[in-house]
């Protein structure tokens, strides 16, 4: 630095300003900056007025140096600071910037970093001055920095800030600016240190492109506005804030395979059965693949004796750490009693009540009997978790949702029966009609997350039990659906949706049967299922299981 | 459909707050959102509304996703609004947050960080009442004091979330702002998983944030704030205002404490900052009570003004405002208008002083 002080003839307080600075600058660049011109002010006894009349000149190569000096050090730092001074009149104080920015050199003329350049234009916000303080001054922040380039205009500058919308990258950016007394044919510049894929439309009036970049940029807009004789340069100074894209936010990071109760990221089944065929997939969400964590989420699909398939689904409780044990070990479970169950139960004293199931005696009979097949097959989920548990852990860790469904073709028509506990659902639809029936109904608690589990509390009420239970014959149908809440919370989002016919027809016909050919004859339904479930719904990455009956 | 997670930063911009904890909050504001925008699960769901208050409140942002919010530059006023800060709060609730309808899930319970220095300059008793009759148990309201001044007891009423901001370390600001974002994330992912019940809030650094004990004992109850004298003054050249602030002296025997200082007659204030301001002071000053006064035999530093340099900022006119005035001749008073000669008193002169 000693080089640089001779050239400048400093007085003694602004060359020890300068060394100390000098020590400083590897540190904090900016701030030291600002801090040592501050110091240098309050040290001289002069007011701050005459301290500028007597050593601008000197303020001025000292700024312009340490300047020099910033881009020399951290080729990355865009340092922008800007004096502003008042003219020597004191009547009419008129302020008048002057601009001096220090950008980063770019990318041609790194190696020209300490280059004399003549006409270099700087801003720096001037301290709030203090004279004869007694407390301590605040340090004043400095100027947010403004990319500027390192060669002027020779036309006298007006600088202004400009205020800029957010943009995100990808998104198409169209943010108008009004530039008045533009002077057409000349360019209007955008100017920042990263290349930002925006470009100002002329005939538009607005900035305009798709950024390429996240973050916060510095951004100045340069143009010449007015007559010809007094020609000025416009600079405007803004931030652009760009987010980033948010799908490009989402990682996929595998689980560990060697962990405990390790289950694959995702999974697909496809069986034919006796009437109907039946396909399912299972997919972990999004803000599981964030973090490499587990899918909770599992499904069963089986067929019994007597023409009867049976399909459940069940989400493991985010919150509980085991859970993918406790939803794969329910469903197998839960199955393998259903279908035992079936046997005993589902016999010809059934089959007759079932026919005339419009009678309240014989809907009992059915219900009752139903009520020993599904509320037998949730009960041993429990007890399969309850085993689960005795060995490691607590049930609560295994916490899951359960929705199973029988299904089988009679003489007199398709009956279904559904039995849920927790969120999610099971319906059947007639697209052709226009008619859904759900076949689990919600459970209460809406707002706090007040999710109910398979777990043995559940087991007490038989009336609750009993009404959680619902069956339905039908002549005709489209589809028999099961879905995890990864799945009714984005399509359904509210338990009166997932009630209205409506939705359940738009969901059909113009989204999952619009995706995915969802026939008998289709050999690969089950990974376009799979391949379904990756559909992109903001706040909306839960792990995702459907099942599908078709007739 | 993505639920929303509102977040309402409610801030206390009065005069006391004028200097560095403003900056700091400014660019805290800046630099939390820069962080939570990292986050795709934020960037998704979360909302972010600022109102400031100082005498009045003010919306500066209104609820808008986090991919639209650009930090913004935050004003100051005059007093310490609790009462109009939360009416206004609740104002923005009702016509923002959205509730559950059977067609449409509404929006998490908002997340409101309330940030106050001083105590109330008004009266909160009715806007109280009226938080915790309809507001406080669908909302998280978390109250942070900063630097311990202001009357914990008073915001205890409004939520059992009271924190103390210990603001002794140079970086309190900057390891606060990132509990607030730590916070807020974490919200983000305990709503994400359904639950909505308590406020999850970020573990603080050591020795940063105190939870308030109603059990201790209260301090003296005043409704200036005693540690600073703030002038509001104008250039007499541009009539662009500024604020000079005096804060109380820690002279040997060193005290910022109001009743110990008034037991050892420590009255003294020293020149600490003078600080441009915008006509927006004026709109978020509130109506003054009974007009406080220092007496300027109590104040050591003479201001320089800001705007033209001057390097007496700080003269009162017969109007009982302060401007800055040149070294000689006649000055017009850029409050009133009128002109006269200044002299400098011995006696002392009684100048209004702001409310803190």
């Amino acid at each position: 630095m000693d080089g640089i002080a001779s050239r400048a003839r400093l007085s003694p307080a602004a060359r020890d300003a300068l060394s100390a600075l000098s020590r400083s600058l590897a540190q904090d660049l900016p701030g030291a900056l600002v801090r040592h011109v501050v110091h240098m002010h309050r040290s001289s006894p002069l007011s701050l007025r005459k301290l500028r009349a007597v050593s601008d000149p000197h303020l001025s190569a000292m700024i312009l140096l340490i300047g020099r000096e910033i881009m020399r050090r951290d080729k990355r730092a865009i340092g922008a600071l800007a004096v502003r001074t008042t003219s020597s009149e004191p009547a009419d104080a008129v302020d008048r910037e002057e601009a001096i920015a220090f950008s980063s050199p770019s990318p041609a003329g790194a190696a020209s970093g300490a280059s004399d350049s003549v006409q270099e234009e700087a801003r720096m916000q001037s301290p709030q001055p203090a004279s004869k303080p007694a407390g301590h001054d605040p340090v004043p922040t400095p100027q947010s920095p403004s990319g500027a380039a390192l060669q002027a205009s020779r036309l006298p500058q007006v600088v202004r800030s400009v205020s800029l919308r957010n943009a995100t990258v990808g998104r198409p950016y169209d943010m108008p600016v009004a530039i008045p007394d533009r002077t057409p044919g000349h360019d209007v510049e955008i100017r920042s240190p990263a290349d930002l894929g925006l470009a100002f439309d002329r005939e538009a009036g607005a900035i305009r492109g798709i950024p390429v970049v996240a973050g916060e940029h510095p951004v100045q807009i340069r143009t010449v506005i007015g007559p010809s004789p007094g020609a000025q340069t416009l600079i405007l100074n803004g931030k652009l804030i760009v987010n980033p894209d948010p799908k490009s936010l989402w990682k996929d990071i595998p689980s560990d395979p060697a962990g405990p109760f390790a289950k694959p990221d995702e999974a697909s089944a496809r069986l034919i059965g006796p009437s109907y065929v039946m396909a399912a997939a299972s997919k972990r969400g999004r803000s599981h693949a964030n973090q490499g964590q587990f899918r909770d989420d599992d499904f069963h699909l089986e067929c019994a004796d007597g023409g009867w398939q049976v399909a459940i689904v069940a989400d493991g409780a985010g919150s509980a750490k085991f859970s993918r044990q406790g939803s794969r070990v329910a469903v197998a479970a839960g199955a393998a009693a259903i279908v035992a169950a079936l046997a005993r139960h589902a016999d010809a004293r059934f089959e007759a009540a079932l026919r005339d199931h419009g009678d309240k005696g014989n809907d009992k009979i059915v219900r009752d009997i139903l009520y020993q097949i599904l509320a037998g097959g949730a009960f041993a989920g429990t007890k399969a978790i309850g085993a689960a548990a005795a060995t490691l852990g607590v049930e609560k860790d295994y916490a899951t949702t359960f929705i199973a469904v029988i299904a089988r073709r009679y003489v007199f028509g398709h009956f279904f029966a559904g039995f849920g506990i927790g969120d999610g659902g099971a319906g059947v639809l007639d697209a052709e009609a226009g008619n859904a029936w759900p076949l689990t109904m919600p459970d209460g608690g809406e707002f706090a997350g007040q999710t109910r589990f398979l777990a043995p509390g559940e087991f007490q009420d038989a009336t609750r039990l009993m009404s959680r239970i619902r069956y339905k014959v039908v002549d005709r149908y489209s589809a028999c659906l099961l879905m995890t809440d990864g799945i009714t919370d984005p399509k359904f989002d509210t338990d009166a949706n997932f009630a209205a016919p409506q939705r359940w027809q738009d969901f059909w016909t113009t989204d999952l049967a619009a995706s995915v050919q969802c026939t008998r004859e289709n050999p690969t339904l089950d990974r376009d299922l799979l391949q379904w479930l990756d559909f992109w719904s903001p706040g909306n990455h839960d792990d995702r299981t459907i099942a599908v009956v078709l007739p | 459909m993505s639920r929303r997670l509102p977040v309402f930063l409610v801030l206390d911009v009065s005069e006391s707050m004028v200097g560095k904890n403003l900056d700091l909050l400014q660019e805290g504001i800046r630099s939390a959102a820069a962080r939570l925008r990292t986050n795709p699960h934020n960037l998704e769901k979360v909302f972010i509304s600022v109102i400031v208050f100082a005498g009045r409140a003010r919306t500066l942002v209104p609820l808008v996703p986090l991919y639209e919010f650009a930090p913004p530059e935050l004003p100051i006023g005059g007093g310490t609004g609790l009462g109009a800060a939360l009416d206004h709060l609740m104002k923005e609730i009702d016509a923002s947050v959205q509730s559950t309808t059977a067609e449409r899930k509404g929006d998490w319970k908002p997340c409101i960080f309330l940030l106050t220095d001083g105590r109330p300059t008004d009266t909160p008793g009715p806007q109280i009442e009226r938080w915790n009759g309809r507001y406080r148990t669908r909302a998280h309201l978390v109250s942070v004091s900063i630097g311990g001044d202001a009357d914990a007891e008073l915001l205890a009423r409004l939520s059992s979330d009271v924190l103390i901001l210990q603001s002794t370390q140079p970086d309190s600001f900057v390891e606060f702002i990132k509990w607030v974002t730590n916070s807020i994330e974490l919200q983000s992912a305990s709503v994400a998983m359904g639950k909505d019940d308590a406020p999850e809030l970020a573990k603080p650094a050591k020795d940063l944030l105190s939870r308030f004990d109603l059990a201790k004992p209260a301090e003296g109850d005043t409704r200036i704030d005693e540690r600073f004298a703030v002038f509001t003054a104008k250039c007499q050249a541009s009539a662009q205002p500024y604020l000079i602030k005096y804060e109380r002296t820690s002279q040997m025997v060193g005290t910022k404490d109001p009743s110990l200082a008034g037991r050892f007659g420590l009255n003294r204030y020293d020149l600490q900052a003078v600080h441009r301001i915008s006509h927006s002071y004026f709109e978020l000053t509130g109506p003054e009570g009974a007009i406080p006064t220092v007496n300027s035999s109590l104040l050591r530093g003479v201001p320089a003004c800001p705007y033209c340099h001057t390097a007496a900022g700080l003269a009162v006119c017969c109007c009982g405002k302060v401007h800055c005035v040149t070294e000689e001749g006649v000055q017009k008073c850029p409050w009133c208008g009128q002109t006269g000669e200044y002299g400098s008193s011995t006696g002392g002169v009684d100048i209004t002083r702001g409310q803190g």
